[in-house]
């Protein structure tokens, strides 16, 4: 079975982010925030557009190097450090747009999902060994699997910027989990989605998480988030206004005046 | 599938029969020429298409791999074979050093930054006359001579001769980048290419593998140049100069890029076509301007995978009608 | 980060200065003139200066394109070699003035500008690594109009005359008054362009592009018009560079390929895309290169250029003033 059961402590924290700040020109686009994502859990970030929900990921993966303030995984300082190490450690990452290998078809974007497995190099390749045989044979396993998992097995040939939008959406998920990632960020994974997309990719969500990865997720689409996280954090102008259950942030002042009447969006779901 | 094999044995039965078969010494020298240089536009393409990259200066490569080679064999007498490792190692030290220098940041950058270093290379073999004689060239290198303990000795020294050497360097050139493309680097880069950020993501970092591919790029473009010298017997300036990344750049536009058949579907042409055409020297470079700007923006893709596409197109129409 | 430097600039600063001086001491022991004479030292500057300026106009115009377009225009140098030859040949064959032969010679590579445009740079920009065709593709055409100008001219000179004769008597020095004339005309168009990005609509519209298409566009800014028109703007810039160089240096078709060297130096030393940055390296570059032309010899003053580029590369991977 793919989803291998992690053995890690529970209520370990994942990632905390402490006092992190970072200025464009003359924008401070996070002050200050703190936020302690802890293992096992979905969590959600939520906040108007431009509140810098896109800025925090892309300082927790690296992305950007915050003026003040630290980011630490499970306990470990990753402040500064570059993106492809930091995703050695364990954390994946779906992009809001562009995630994927266009040129590629499904099945080869899976395979180089795998990469970080990978330890043959060129010698390998060149006399054509058989642990370089046996080690691109498992990629090529573990890409179909990785396929069947999100539904794609049948568009495995096609290539992905020929696919319709959801199913790309799909392919961007299975691409981050192909590194076997314990923290995956996932970006406005249901934009743009109807109904039924949506609720299949929530079913997705919840498996993953059942397997013991831990999920932050950034969403507008309230159902989602009110659906299927544990905790949810608000953030606003680069600040981080309220942080509890969905319970708490929905009857919360301060997140109501900022998005001018959730209450009318919870009515109408 | 099998069709690939199919052709590839066939077209390798009439590169060795051809010689035989046009009895034409100056047939085969092209030839030899074509082979040659279709290693140098297999080097070049693993910047331009592998890497996605632009780099004017692969020439540089070439001509180090060149004067370091004959420059140990005609002045210091190293045994032949020793020069084609030093030829190689030094082309592949140059290129790490013009990489680390350069590939952190990418683009225009890079293009120039690229041309400056083969500048800079040509003024100092242009320049440093005690090592290179300067303008004047380095003259009577010592052909590549095989000699086995057992066996007749055999001196390359003429077209005939050499064809096969070149030949075998080609076929050795091809099996190196097709299982380059397949290993762990090659995936990396083709990965780079396509999206950075998400190849961050997955673990690859940009700059350790440009840096690695860019450098085996070198390493190869100097095989090329040492191969060049030890036929030509003869080595100057020129060989690092801008006519050569023009060379590599036309081969590789025009024949195809990201494919090992395009570049030397490319040389071929460049070599053949202006025989073909019988034109003057400075006429053939406008007609290779005119082919690089028609090409690039037409089929930028170039003559090699385009001809693919087609003959897929055809036999998925073609299957279609039996249905 | 310069402090970490500051002190290793200084020492390689006053070791310059040691062997310079150990040179100059040769120099005035063998009889020959004393070089540590003001007046020479003063007439260095001037020529360094004056040539500076056509260095700064001839990057300013690929300065431009970087900006506005994110293109590298390979043909910008041969751009400028037809001015000058056009304007040379219009007042050595035909006898025109020299007013009317610059403006006709400026007119005509505006317009070949804008048809370059038309042809290889406008339909590439939306291909997926527009950078690279787009180099291809003006390398290509610089081939053609360079080796078409060598049909049409020969591979020779096209001799050219002052249009200012005589000499300023200025502090015991005898300047060519040609020289002020043309930096002077060279100073006012930077000062024009500059007044016109800063201060006309059309130019803020330029600038706004270069700083950010997107908005731009999403704005109502027709960028395709911006195009044509920074293209425009560069090849006059490029035509003045030629008018400004044509009576001082030798005028042949291939004086292109050497400015379009020193241009890449002034741009990524400067900035891509960067105008004070290009100002100020240009007039730098022409400084740099008149002292080594004088004090080291003439034969290095061309890889003088690049080896300080790498240099301050080595550095400063962003050049000077990176954006």
């Amino acid at each position: 079975m793919y989803m291998v059961e992690k053995a890690l402590r529970e209520d370990e924290s994942m990632l905390e982010l402490k006092g992190v700040t970072i200025d464009f020109g003359g924008l401070r686009a996070l002050d200050g925030v703190d936020l302690n994502i802890c293992q096992g859990e979905i969590f959600g970030i939520i906040g108007p557009n431009g509140s810098g929900k896109s800025t925090l990921f892309n300082i927790a993966t690296g992305f950007l190097v915050p003026r003040s303030g630290q980011v630490a995984y499970r306990g470990r300082s990753i402040t500064g450090w570059k993106p492809h190490r930091i995703a050695a450690l364990g954390i994946g990452r779906v992009f809001q747009s562009n995630s994927l290998f266009p040129n590629f078809s499904v099945k080869e974007n899976l395979i180089r999902s795998g990469f970080m497995r990978l330890t043959t190099g060129f010698l390998g390749s060149f006399f054509n060994t058989r642990r370089f045989r046996s080690e691109n044979r498992e990629l090529e396993e573990k890409a179909v699997e990785l396929s069947r998992f999100v539904g794609l097995e049948e568009r495995v040939d096609t290539l992905a910027k020929n696919l319709p939008y959801g199913e790309q959406r799909r392919l961007e998920i299975a691409i981050a989990l192909g590194p076997d990632p314990d923290l995956l960020f996932l970006d406005e994974p249901v934009t743009g989605m109807n109904p039924t997309e949506t609720a299949s990719v929530m079913e997705l969500i919840r498996s993953i998480q059942k397997g013991g990865r831990t999920i932050v997720i950034v969403e507008h689409n309230m159902r989602v988030i009110m659906g299927i996280c544990s905790r949810i954090a608000v953030i606003s102008f680069g600040t981080k206004i309220a942080e509890g259950n969905p319970e708490e942030i929905a009857h919360n002042d301060k997140v109501i005046s900022v998005y001018l009447g959730t209450r009318k969006i919870d009515a109408a779901y | 599938m099998r069709y690939k094999y199919v052709i590839f044995v066939l077209l390798l039965a009439l590169a060795v029969v051809a010689p035989v078969v046009v009895d034409n010494e100056y047939f085969t020298h092209v030839l030899v020429l074509t082979y040659i240089f279709a290693i140098f536009a297999l080097s070049y393409d693993l910047v331009i298409g592998g890497m996605g990259q632009i780099s004017l200066g692969q020439q540089a490569f070439l001509g180090v791999g060149a004067y370091v080679s004959a420059i140990l064999s005609s002045k210091l007498g190293v045994p032949v074979w020793l020069c084609l490792f030093a030829a190689v190692f030094a082309a592949g030290a140059v290129g790490l050093f013009i990489g680390c220098v350069s590939l952190r940041i990418r683009g225009a950058y890079l293009a120039i930054v690229t041309l400056g270093f083969a500048m800079i290379l040509w003024m100092i073999a242009m320049g440093w006359r005690a090592v290179t004689n300067g303008q004047m060239g380095i003259r009577e290198i010592p052909p590549l001579v095989i000699g086995l303990p057992f066996l007749p000795r055999i001196e390359f020294d003429s077209p005939g001769k050499y064809y096969y050497l070149a030949l075998v360097f080609l076929l050795f050139t091809i099996y190196f980048i097709s299982r380059l493309m397949k290993s762990r680097l090659g995936m990396a880069i083709t990965a780079l290419r396509e999206n950075e950020d998400r190849s961050a993501i997955l673990g690859i970092g940009a700059f350790v593998h440009f840096l690695s591919a860019f450098t085996i790029s070198a390493a190869l473009a100097g095989f090329a140049g040492f191969a060049y010298v030890h036929y030509i017997a003869f080595v100057d300036p020129k060989i690092l100069s801008q006519y050569y990344m023009i060379t590599g750049l036309i081969m590789v536009i025009v024949g195809g890029t990201t494919t090992i058949g395009g570049p030397i579907v490319g040389a071929l042409i460049f070599f053949f076509l202006p025989e073909w055409l019988r034109i003057a020297q400075e006429a053939r470079l406008i007609l290779f301007g005119a082919m690089l700007l028609i090409f690039n923006t037409l089929m930028p893709q170039g003559i090699y995978p385009a001809s693919l596409a087609l003959r897929r197109f055809v036999l998925e129409r073609g299957w279609r009608r039996q249905q | 980060m310069s402090h970490a430097y500051g002190g290793s600039i200084q020492r390689l600063f006053s070791a310059t200065l040691r062997v310079r001086n150990r040179w100059q001491h040769e120099i005035v022991r063998k009889g020959k003139v004393d070089s540590m004479d003001l007046g020479i030292l003063i007439y260095q500057v001037f020529y360094g200066l004056t040539t500076g300026i056509a260095y700064v106009v001839f990057a300013l115009g690929l300065t431009l394109m970087l900006g506005v377009m994110g293109i590298l225009n390979v043909a910008h140098g041969e751009i400028y070699m037809i001015s000058a030859m056009l304007y040379c040949s219009l007042i050595y064959y035909l006898g025109l003035n020299y007013f009317l032969s610059a403006i006709l010679a400026i007119a005509f590579v505006c317009a070949l500008g804008i048809v370059c445009s038309k042809i290889a740079v406008e339909p590439l920009l939306k291909s997926q690594n527009p950078l690279l065709a787009i180099i291809l593709s003006t390398l290509a055409i610089s081939m053609m109009l360079m080796n078409g100008s060598v049909l049409l001219w020969g591979a020779t000179t096209v001799p050219a005359q002052l249009p200012l004769q005589g000499e300023l008597h200025v502090g015991g020095l005898l300047i060519p008054k040609a020289r002020v004339g043309l930096s002077g005309f060279g100073a006012a168009a930077v000062c024009l362009l500059y007044l016109f990005l800063e201060k006309t609509v059309m130019g803020k519209v330029v600038r706004a592009t270069s700083q950010n298409r997107l908005a731009a566009s999403l704005m109502g800014i027709n960028l395709r018009r911006v195009y044509t028109f920074s293209f425009a703007i560069a090849s006059v810039l490029a035509g003045l560079a030629g008018i400004l160089i044509a009576p001082i240096w030798v005028s042949n078709p291939f004086m292109g390929q050497s400015m379009i060297l020193k241009g890449f130096i002034v741009v990524i030393v400067g900035g891509l895309g960067n105008i004070r940055g290009a100002i100020l390296i240009g007039l730098l570059l022409g400084l740099a290169e008149a002292f080594t032309g004088h004090f080291v010899s003439v034969y290095y003053r061309e890889t003088m250029g690049y080896v300080l580029m790498i240099l301050i590369l080595i550095v400063k991977p962003k050049g000077l003033f990176a954006r």
